[in-house]
């Protein structure tokens, strides 16, 4: 039994260069092939190379065809929103005709106009009534988020005093809600390090 | 028009777009929900199209790929 496990570790740091190969590695991963490579290293038959000749290429086949559709997957989305957003723009609905101004040169458009029930998010962030510092008891901690940045305390208080989702916050900020999530934890550990400074 | 498809899809064929789906679902992420089921379908139709054209031809055999890449370095 030794001797097999011998002679296929020869074998392998012979053509260690392929065995480093992910696709093969891959491949030797599955106990059936390692068998069966090691049986054929040790009694060399023309069958039984045969057999691992051409499951090895099947596996290949596999693996690059995986590969190719994962490919084809990301960009067939991207262009199927490039040709989305090419029709809106050549075929925009009434409402979202552009009104170019000349005077202040903004690009806004007729659904801009039409008044909302709904909230104007953006508004409430510029509002600065309540600003996150005015919420905290611990004067320290009011200090500690003093230094955060803008964003920082825009985000937090959204996240707490308004009770956003990461989801929502994102759309206000027009990022992902995983850069939000980042940012939040981010200011939380700034803070922690103040607080920790202090003490 | 309205026929229904009879031909069985082969297996290996729901194997790959089982494999797949996490990486479709991940794709329709940025796209507008409503557009989303027209997009899978077109990856779905893009992707069994372009599976007849792979090359099976040039894939190697275990012992060309040992071959090869021992020559290699």
């Amino acid at each position: 039994m030794n001797k097999k496990i011998e002679a296929f570790e020869t074998f392998v740091t012979k053509h260690q260069s392929a065995f480093k190969e992910p696709v093969l590695r891959q491949f030797m991963e599955q106990k059936e092939n390692r068998e069966r490579l090691i049986d054929c290293v040790h009694a060399p038959a023309e069958n039984k190379a045969r057999n691992i000749d051409e499951t090895f290429k099947q596996f290949f086949i596999k693996k690059k065809t995986y590969r190719y559709m994962k490919t084809l997957i990301k960009t067939c989305a991207v262009d199927f929103d490039k040709r989305r957003t090419q029709h809106q723009q050549r075929f925009p609905l009434i409402a979202d005709q552009p009104l170019y101004e000349e005077e202040t040169g903004t690009d806004i458009s007729m659904i801009d106009m039409l008044q909302s029930y709904e909230p104007d998010y953006v508004e409430e962030i510029l509002d600065k009534e309540s600003d996150i510092e005015e919420h905290i008891q611990s004067s320290q901690v009011v200090k500690a988020v003093k230094n955060l940045s803008n964003k920082q305390k825009d985000i937090l208080a959204l996240l707490y005093i308004y009770r956003y989702t990461n989801r929502e916050a994102a759309r206000i900020f027009g990022e992902s809600p995983q850069n939000i999530s980042k940012q939040h934890l981010q200011a939380l550990a700034k803070i922690r390090k103040r607080l920790a400074l202090r003490d | 028009m309205n026929q229904r498809l009879t031909t069985n899809v082969p297996e290996d064929v729901m194997e790959l777009l089982r494999e797949l789906e996490p990486s479709i679902s991940y794709s329709l992420r940025e796209t507008k929900k409503q557009d989303r089921e027209d997009l899978k379908q077109e990856m779905i139709v893009k992707m069994l199209e372009k599976r007849e054209q792979i090359g099976y031809s040039d894939a190697p055999g275990f012992w060309e790929f040992i071959k090869r890449k021992t020559d290699s370095c």
